[in-house]
């Protein structure tokens, strides 16, 4: 007999039982190993619903098992025999006899033609997508593809999964036979409730992903007749044309769940061996992580390699069924939708990722290896060493002197060397030594793992201790700072204003109590504050010294020359630009901070703190002052270049051209769109400048609020004159490298993978001979930058094991203004065209000076990924009062890009993407 | 005498045998050594804060953190008041540029602020040992003294800015000093010998110059 109708049989699942040892999966000839997997699943399943009875089980080549199509005729049969296009596939026997047979046989098809004459034998006709002719085919192939039978199919076996089956309405069916359906419906769920779901061709072909753009309506009364017939109707709506082909299907509605999300197995942009998990813990519902509204999601990036013990419970289980359902697919780019509620794991979707570039070759052994190294070097740097003190190393993308902000979380050898050598290898602790905190020369701000640059925070933290503090009291505070972050991550781009106290500030006595007794004592409390309190005064006064020397920079912005390469050049930048620039940075983070505690004490408002630093007018206020001069022609515009046409976006980076390379360009629309800035030129309120006065006093300042506000604007426009000035020596000495290289056939991208020091050598050397030393250089370098990017680090890096796995949560951004803008979403990676950008919110990933061009032409708001508090952006927006997010992190930029328009709600403090 | 300068003194604590009392006390020679090397003794109490107050209104030319008890992490006789006391008292030495002295548990105190590691030492309690060393080689008092400590300084962990002026024959670190820190320590008994505390005030001075 024939049977093919068993497709609806209900199968029972009983607790598998001690039989099934016995059963026996025999391949004959080439066969994927997904589908030995899938096989034995398969007998698994069928063994616990026959009672543990051995079953036998031969096959030939890729063919989709059914358990609920073999069940039934298995009950009765002693064997069930399956042709496809003619040729016998598989045969499963249940009886000693049968078995017996099976086990000798070569031939399937001779078997079957044994077998075939006994009276109790069923065939079984395959479908012709239940098998291909294609031997050595994953079993995903037969598998996945369209949604509602997928999960149709899986719902029949076993696994560390439930699957509630669906049931499927066809949309022919839906148009002329709704009474039928509903009945069925009512049949299947009685009056529970469920999920009406899209299952559309054109959303899970291979080719293309079209995901969530279709509808679906969860938990809807399966009684109530017009609510279900509705939802049905919406979602088929939702297919546009061609719907009747087209089907929906329905499931139980699981609600509550504890946890919900997707499930890549693979990285889904570069396909990298990671398990990629974004899930919601707080909405208890199943449909946030997909349609985008969440505003909490959390994110994990697994290595494949990471054992399971490392990972914590729910996201143990998840990898779980990833790595069960890659086995038994064949297929290692999965996409699954999952809940978790109680210890059941949900599956609501299976799908293969779309992408289908391929990894380069060599490329996955290079990253293990990199990831390897990585490890290692972390675990060397986990005691401190002398002079840095402080137990618990944290490292961070974004804390002090912001490598993310300002090169890129993997920046290339160019800017990479560049930052070390202007700032972050010497200049930094000889800035904070200078200052009057330790001295840390000799340490590295800046460590990489695996190409990742980050910020020593536990050498940072030991730079904001006053160099007078004891260095075992030090030990402490760092210990403790640095434990702080650890348990709120997120706090790392806040580091100074958030975890340590650097600076005088209002109410320090008691804050320095609240956090750090008993385990320093109230004496060392106070001292530390007073040293703090000398620190403070010492870099106001400091001030005009700092700037004396900007000054010399930017009168001779190029001496000594490059006669002998760059390396003097960039050490008088160095000692005249960085350095300076370095205090007066320092000097502006002290005066803000201590406005900001005004605030926080309740001495001044918000709004307040507003009026103040609005007063304030900065080099960059400048552009936009000089641009309308220009308009108005009281400028020229050689003149406007001469200043700002050393601007880059990424100062860094000799990939971007500056503006002067095409003034008509960054400066046009600058000039024909500036307006007139809104002048803040009242003087501030008697009242206000008395309260200043008072919180002065308090904080045991010895200082008018006169005095203070001239301090608070001379250490705002020096650090922005510094940058200013610096920078441009900095353009200059990239177009310098630019032009040395292109003789040698060596362009921009190419020199930006070459070290400063690789440059310097090559620079002396004979022509011939340094093209060919940096042609290989650069050709390992591009290989590596390739490498890295395969890999995912955190930004905070707490534990060694992070490097292989992390969980991050979206950033707490900065926003600015209370405003709330609605805007069409532009992604920006570099400077965008000034027709595009007016009235969109722009996004970038990190945004430096040379952005600043983008001010000016009426975007509606910018969101960037990185940047802290005092970061370039925030300061500028602040400045104009334009609506912002800095620093959402990188997780929620690229949701917020793979939206067309989307909302800053700054007052609110939401960004929603649509 | 209104030309000698003065010099605030850190006590030991002790517990008095038999009482339930706390004692902050000064072994005699302090202030005999210290007068007769033309210093105005002040001894400095062992509150952090009152201590930090002696200190303003004094405005001492020579900080000197004295021996006794034990420095924290070498032992049981553990005086936290004692501890802070002298670390605030560090810290404002650091702050004003005043000289400091840190002798026996006073230079275990200078170590760990400075950040230095503490090794226990053999053979250096009760004894008396010669010593090598510009220290040595400087002064003019008796070049072998007596010893009574059981932690030492380990030197490989001694920073940037810090000398070593003094070991004993069997090469244990003795005395380390920082011109730009105006900081001595010496792990030895200074104020046990005659003439001799007096000899390692003025090497400090020159020292110092």
């Amino acid at each position: 007999m024939t049977l093919r109708e068993s497709d609806t049989a209900t199968l029972r699942l009983d607790t598998p039982t001690e039989g099934l040892r016995d059963c026996r999966v025999l391949a004959i000839g080439p066969a994927h190993a997904s589908m030995r997997t899938w096989a034995e699943r398969t007998l698994d399943t069928l063994a616990a619903a026959h009672g543990g009875a051995p079953l036998t089980l031969a096959f030939k080549g890729t063919v989709l098992l059914r358990p609920r199509v073999l069940h039934v005729p298995l009950r009765s049969a002693s064997a069930v025999i399956a042709t496809w296009r003619g040729e016998c596939r598989f045969i499963l026997g249940r009886t000693q006899a049968v078995r017996r047979e099976l086990e000798g046989g070569r031939d399937l098809d001779a078997v079957a033609a044994r077998l075939g004459n006994s009276g109790d034998v069923v065939h079984l006709e395959l479908r012709e997508d239940e098998a291909t002719s294609e031997p050595l085919a994953p079993v995903g192939r037969l598998l996945l593809g369209d949604k509602a039978r997928t999960l149709d199919i899986l719902s029949e076996l076993h696994g560390p999964w439930r699957i509630s089956r669906p049931l499927i309405v066809r949309g022919q069916e839906w148009a002329v036979d709704r009474g039928g359906v509903l009945w069925r419906v009512r049949e299947r769920f009685g009056i529970g409730r469920v999920v009406v779901r899209s299952s559309c061709s054109a959303e899970d072909a291979w080719a293309e992903s079209n995901a969530g753009r279709f509808l679906s309506v969860l938990d809807v009364d399966a009684g109530d007749a017009e609510a279900l017939g509705r939802a049905i109707s919406d979602v088929f709506g939702s297919y546009g044309r061609g719907a009747e082909s087209e089907k929906v299907f329905l499931q139980d509605y699981v609600h509550p769940v504890d946890e919900s999300g997707v499930l890549m197995t693979r990285h889904p942009e570069t396909l990298a061996s990671y398990w990629v998990v974004a899930s919601d813990r707080h909405s208890g519902r199943t449909d946030q992580i997909t349609s985008g509204a969440l505003e909490n999601p959390s994110s994990a990036y697994v290595e494949h390699g990471v054992p399971k013990g490392l990972l914590p419970g729910s996201l143990r289980s998840v990898v779980t069924v990833g790595r069960e359902l890659v086995k038994l697919t064949g297929v290692e780019t999965l996409d699954l939708e999952f809940a978790l509620a109680g210890s059941d794991f949900h599956l609501f979707q299976v799908r293969p990722i779309t992408r289908r570039t391929g990894l380069p070759e060599g490329s996955e052994v290079r990253r293990a290896r990199l990831l390897a190294d990585a490890c290692t070097a972390h675990q060397k740097l986990v005691p401190p060493r002398g002079p840095v003190v402080g137990e618990g190393p944290v490292y961070s993308t974004m804390t002090d002197w912001n490598p993310a902000e300002m090169i890129g979380r993997r920046p290339l050898p160019l800017a990479r060397s560049l930052y070390g050598r202007l700032i972050t290898d010497r200049t930094w602790a000889e800035q904070r030594a200078q200052y009057g905190y330790r001295d840390l020369r000799g340490v590295p701000l800046l460590r990489d793992f695996a190409g990742h640059a980050y910020v020593d925070v536990r050498a940072s933290l030991n730079s904001f201790i006053p160099a007078v503090t004891p260095a075992h009291v030090a030990a402490v505070l760092v210990s403790s700072q640095l434990a702080r972050l650890a348990e709120d991550p997120q706090l790392h781009d806040k580091v100074e204003f958030d975890i340590a106290d650097t600076c005088a500030s209002l109410g320090l006595r008691e804050r320095l109590r609240r956090l750090y007794l008993p385990d320093v004592g109230e004496g060392e409390l106070d001292a530390l504050a007073v040293a703090l309190r000398d620190i403070t005064l010492n870099g106001l006064r400091g001030l005009p010294a700092r700037l004396e020397r900007v000054e010399r920079l930017r009168a001779d912005p190029l001496a000594p020359g490059f006669g002998g390469g760059p390396g003097p050049v960039l050490e008088r930048l160095r000692e005249l630009g960085t350095l300076p620039f370095a205090h007066l940075a320092r000097t502006a983070f002290v005066v803000t901070a201590l406005l900001k505690s005004f605030v926080r004490e309740g001495v001044l408002d918000a709004g307040e703190q507003r009026e103040v630093l609005q007063r304030i007018r900065t080099v960059a206020g400048q552009l936009q002052a000089d641009a309308l001069r220009v308009r108005r022609g009281e400028l020229s515009l050689e003149a406007l270049v001469a200043e700002f046409g050393h601007l880059r976006p990424g100062t860094y980076d000799l990939r971007t051209p500056r503006y002067a390379a095409d003034p008509e360009r960054y400066f046009g629309p600058l000039i024909s769109g500036t307006e007139e800035l809104a002048r803040h030129e009242a003087p501030l309120s008697q009242r206000l400048q008395e309260r200043i006065g008072a919180g002065l006093r308090d904080a045991g300042l010895e200082l008018s609020s006169h005095e203070f506000l001239g301090h608070l604007g001379a250490a705002i426009a020096g650090r922005e004159y510094g940058k200013h000035v610096f920078t441009r020596t900095l353009s200059a000495v990239l177009e310098h490298i630019a032009g040395w290289g292109a003789p040698l056939g060596l362009d921009r991208d190419d020199l930006a993978h070459l070290s400063l020091e690789q440059v310097e050598a090559a620079m002396a050397l004979p022509a011939a001979e340094a093209r060919h030393r940096c042609r290989d250089a650069i050709d390992e370098a591009r290989e590596h930058a390739a490498d890295i990017n395969l890999i995912e680090l955190p930004d905070v890096l707490v534990r060694t094991y992070h490097l292989l796995f992390h969980v991050s949560s979206d950033e707490q951004p900065l926003f600015v203004t209370k405003a709330c803008v609605r805007a069409p979403v532009l992604v920006a990676d570099g400077l965008p065209d000034a027709e595009r950008v007016r009235g969109t919110i722009v996004l970038l990933e990190r945004a430096d000076p040379g952005y600043d061009g983008l001010l000016a032409l009426g975007v509606a708001g910018i969101v960037t990924a990185y940047g802290g508090a005092n970061s370039h952006m925030a300061v500028r927006c602040t400045e104009l009062q334009l609506p912002a997010a800095i620093g959402v992190g990188r997780e929620q930029l690229r949701r917020l890009a793979s939206g067309r328009v989307m909302t800053l709600d700054c007052g609110g403090r939401r960004l929603v993407h649509e | 005498m209104s030309e000698r300068r003065a010099v605030l003194v850190t006590q030991r604590r002790d517990c008095v045998p038999g009482r339930p009392e706390l004692r902050d006390a000064l072994e005699a020679s302090w202030a005999e050594c210290l007068w007769e090397a033309g210093w105005m003794p002040f001894p400095a109490v062992n509150v952090a804060a009152a201590a930090a107050a002696q200190f303003e209104a004094l405005r001492p030319g020579l900080v000197l953190l004295t021996g006794g008890n034990d420095a924290p992490g070498t032992g049981q006789d553990g005086v936290p008041a004692r501890d802070e006391t002298e670390s605030v008292l560090m810290a404002l030495a650091a702050r004003t540029g005043t000289p400091l002295l840190g002798v026996c548990r006073g230079a275990q105190m200078l170590a760990l602020a400075a950040g230095m590691r503490l090794v226990r030492v053999e053979s250096h309690v009760r004894v008396r040992h010669a010593l090598r060393g510009p220290l040595a080689d400087a002064w003019r008092g008796p070049a072998d003294v007596a010893s009574f400590h059981h932690w030492g300084v380990e030197a490989g962990s001694i920073p940037e800015g810090w000398d070593i002026v003094a070991r004993s024959e069997d090469g244990v670190v003795e005395a380390f000093a920082s011109a730009e820190r105006r900081s001595l320590g010496v792990l030895w008994h200074p104020e046990r010998e005659p003439r001799h505390l007096p000899a390692v005030l003025e090497y400090m001075e020159a020292y110092f110059l």
